[in-house]
């Protein structure tokens, strides 16, 4: 590497660094609220600004660089979640279908849906409810929160995540399917059974 | 009484399918036959029409609970703190 190449480069690091100090906060906030976990959301935000210093020379200064970070970030969340859903669904015994349903599709006795008092979204409001929900979130395997996460934070339609995961639509349904209804037992049992 | 059974799945669905259409219906359209279907076993079974609320209360909730997380929930101070410091030792290797 000749001299001026190494000086760019060390141009590039400090750059970086700075943007480090600038914009780490706010993109780790981004990362564990799409995420939900921390120790994801990190390794998200490292990998980006490390791939942000090997693609420095792609980065146009007219975009800014907030706008080019979080994009970098973007594509790492997606594909976190596009690994997620690549990695087949463990213990099927204990959280797939045949823990709800017994072999004619009927409900088991004591995994029916029970009726839920007072339930409606003020339940928010109640910081042990909300603690309850976010537990019941974690529970999930990685690859149906993905399902979930993209469904309520993109917000986008089912088509379009399909696209992005690389999944057809059946098998994306029948994700969402397993996670919620593992997701309502969980709140059942550790909330409205109470 | 076996066969009754699986007449009346065929017709209205399994509760395991069912609630399979419950959350497709969310994202895809269902075909016309699914609807008729799911909307028979909706009324006649009343676990899945509990599933069915139950299912919709939860996409409510989710998205509240992260409108509001958005807002309330910054990192603590500490914690970026180190992970900063954390990504510029790892920037500084390379
Ligand atoms: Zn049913």
């Amino acid at each position: 590497m000749n001299a001026a190449k190494e000086a760019l480069k060390g141009d590039s690091n400090t750059i970086i660094q700075e943007w480090v100090q600038l914009y780490a906060e706010s993109m780790f906030a981004w990362a564990h609220y799409k995420t939900a976990d921390k120790a994801l959301a990190e390794d998200l935000v490292q990998d980006s600004f490390l791939a942000a210093l090997q693609s420095f020379d792609k980065f146009k200064q007219e975009s800014s660089p907030k706008t080019w970070l979080f994009s970098i970030l973007n594509h790492k969340i997606i594909d976190h979640f596009r690994k997620e859903f690549r990695n087949p669904v463990q213990n099927e015994a204990e959280s797939g279908l045949s823990f709800f349903f017994n072999s004619d599709g009927e409900w088991y006795k004591d995994r029916r849906p029970q009726e839920w008092p007072a339930a409606d979204t003020q339940l928010l409001d109640n910081p042990d409810f909300r603690k309850i929900l976010e537990h019941c979130m974690h529970l999930l395997p990685g690859s149906w929160l993905a399902a979930v996460s993209l469904k309520y934070l993109e917000q986008k339609d089912g088509k379009e995540i399909c696209k992005d995961l690389q999944i057809t639509p059946s098998n994306f349904w029948q994700i969402l399917h397993r996670a919620k209804l593992q997701l309502r037992a969980c709140l059942e049992n550790n909330w409205f059974k109470k | 009484m076996k066969m009754l059974k699986s007449v009346l799945h065929i017709l209205l669905l399994s509760c395991s399918k069912a609630t399979g259409l419950i959350e497709k219906e969310l994202y895809f359209r269902l075909s016309p036959i699914d609807k008729i279907r799911l909307f028979m076993h909706a009324g006649i079974c009343g676990f899945c029409h509990r599933y069915r609320k139950h299912s919709r209360l939860l996409d409510r909730l989710m998205i509240e609970l992260h409108h509001t997380h958005q807002h309330a929930q910054e990192p603590a101070e500490q914690d970026v703190t180190a992970l900063k410091q954390r990504i510029i030792d790892s920037l500084e290797k390379k």
